[in-house]
């Protein structure tokens, strides 16, 4: 494991792109390269998803947190994912749940910014989403609220996967579901009406 | 699909640069070479914890201090697995697949453990407290690791080191179980042993102990009463859990065979 490459792309002796399966595969045999072009492949989508909890700052961390978790994991992929992102987003959200405290300060950070100069939340330069309204509502939900919903809808798992993920039952995790929707249907209306 | 996960989807967008991308994967590349890494890893960042503990504990005078190596004997994975009996006992006969819990197979699964491997699974502990009934597995899975499954009046589960890393174990929460039911959340814990172990006891935030409920080669501690939190779920009005008639987990305690005791 000595190599320092990043490739970006995929398979450059056959052109064709190995799956992230395959890839995982190779990494957890120990070829660096293989993981490299997993990395380069979803570590943007990793760190919007990131961003959007905790700042592009501190995402930037859990960015590396992340991947080196889902290199020591990657033995234990199971190839029926398909794609790795749900996966990496799980990782990604297991990260978030241990730097709890990175959340709140981004919340605190938000809440301020929007008390002192509204118009900032509303077009701030760094704002990693391209939603400042939705991404202020995402930030005032509980966060255990916020799991569930972006996990499905973000990484496009089914509730009772999110469940799993999560260590919840399925009814709480549903329930969770149903309470952000409600909470951000709510916010966004009344942001709107404002 | 949801208008709302549409627009979510939509907003939460990919991020970065090349410069970025490319810093970021220098970090993740230093961390994947152990002697090189600047990111400590869990079980380093646990061991450099554990020495900060055991030097504040030091400094002040008192003879306690973590043992990293404890959470080898509580969470066994890779070669701590061969130190426990009933992972070395020949598998039971024909285990019939209806013994593995519903969700198990998804748990497993999406906690990295990987496939389970249906001729090996072993039930560790089974205990009842009220119309509670609880029941912990083993699995060994496909991809040669170890997991367990509790199931009471759900169920959840832990593989190894990817779900649940050791320095959970701090917070108090290797393997818990959380539900809405007023706002409130409640813990229990669960976990693996190596065959030295003969006692866990969970210290609550009070000072006192409180012994865990020991199996083969597993523990489990809850707090009493232990509810049907099946109730709170599912009730259409949310309803409080009653607060536990003792203080929260505030540690770990594990006698070993040799009759020392070791803390958490």
């Amino acid at each position: 494991m000595a190599s320092t490459t990043t490739p970006r792309g995929g398979d450059c002796d056959t052109g064709i792109a190995p799956d992230d399966a395959a890839l995982i595969q190779l990494a957890a045999d120990g070829d660096e390269r293989a993981f490299a072009t997993l990395f380069h492949r979803h570590v943007r989508a990793v760190r919007g998803y990131l961003a959007v909890r905790v700042g592009a700052q501190a995402a930037e961390d859990l960015v590396v947190e992340t991947f080196a978790a889902a290199w020591t994991a990657g033995s234990r992929f199971d190839p029926k994912f398909g794609s790795a992102r749900p996966w990496l987003y799980g990782i990604a959200t297991n990260q978030l749940r241990r730097h709890r405290e990175l959340e709140r300060s981004w919340q605190r950070s938000l809440t301020a910014e929007a008390t002192n100069d509204v118009r900032s939340l509303a077009d701030p330069p760094s704002e990693p989403g391209s939603d400042p309204k939705l991404i202020r509502a995402m930030t005032a939900l509980d966060p255990r609220e916020r799991d569930v919903l972006l996990l499905v809808a973000l990484a496009e798992l089914k509730v009772s996967e999110a469940a799993v993920a999560l260590g919840i039952s399925p009814v709480a995790a549903r329930l969770r579901l149903h309470r952000a929707r409600r909470k951000l249907v709510t916010d966004l209306r009344s942001d709107h009406d404002a | 699909m949801h208008d709302l996960d549409h627009r979510i989807r939509s907003a939460v967008r990919p991020l970065g640069s090349e410069e970025q991308d490319d810093a970021a994967w220098q970090q993740v590349a230093m961390s994947l070479r152990p002697n090189e890494s600047i990111i400590p890893r869990p079980r380093r960042r646990l061991r450099l914890a554990a020495a900060i503990v055991a030097t504040c504990f030091l400094l002040t005078g008192v003879a306690v201090a973590a043992e990293p190596d404890l959470l080898d004997r509580l969470f066994p994975k890779g070669s701590d697995v061969d130190r426990m009996q009933v992972m070395r006992e020949p598998a039971p006969d024909g285990a019939p697949a209806d013994e593995v819990p519903d969700a198990a197979e998804t748990i497993m699964r999406l906690q990295g453990g990987g496939p389970i491997r249906l001729d090996g699974i072993r039930i560790l502990l089974t205990h009842r407290d009220g119309e509670v009934n609880t029941t912990l597995y083993a699995f060994p899975t496909k991809t040669g690791a170890v997991c367990h499954y509790w199931k009471g009046t759900f169920g959840s589960g832990s593989c190894g080191d990817y779900a649940f890393q050791p320095f959970d174990v701090i917070t108090y929460t290797p393997s818990f179980f959380e539900v809405d039911g007023g706002w409130k959340t409640t813990t229990s814990i669960t976990g693996l042993t190596t065959d030295d172990v003969v006692q866990v006891r969970v210290r609550l935030a009070d000072g006192t102990l409180e012994d865990a409920v020991m199996g083969r080669n597993s523990f489990l501690w809850y707090p009493r009463p232990y509810d049907n939190l099946e109730r709170y779920v599912m009730s259409k009005t949310p309803l409080a859990i009653p607060k536990p008639e003792r203080s929260e987990p505030a540690g770990i305690e594990v006698e070993l065979t040799d009759g020392t005791i070791r803390r958490l």
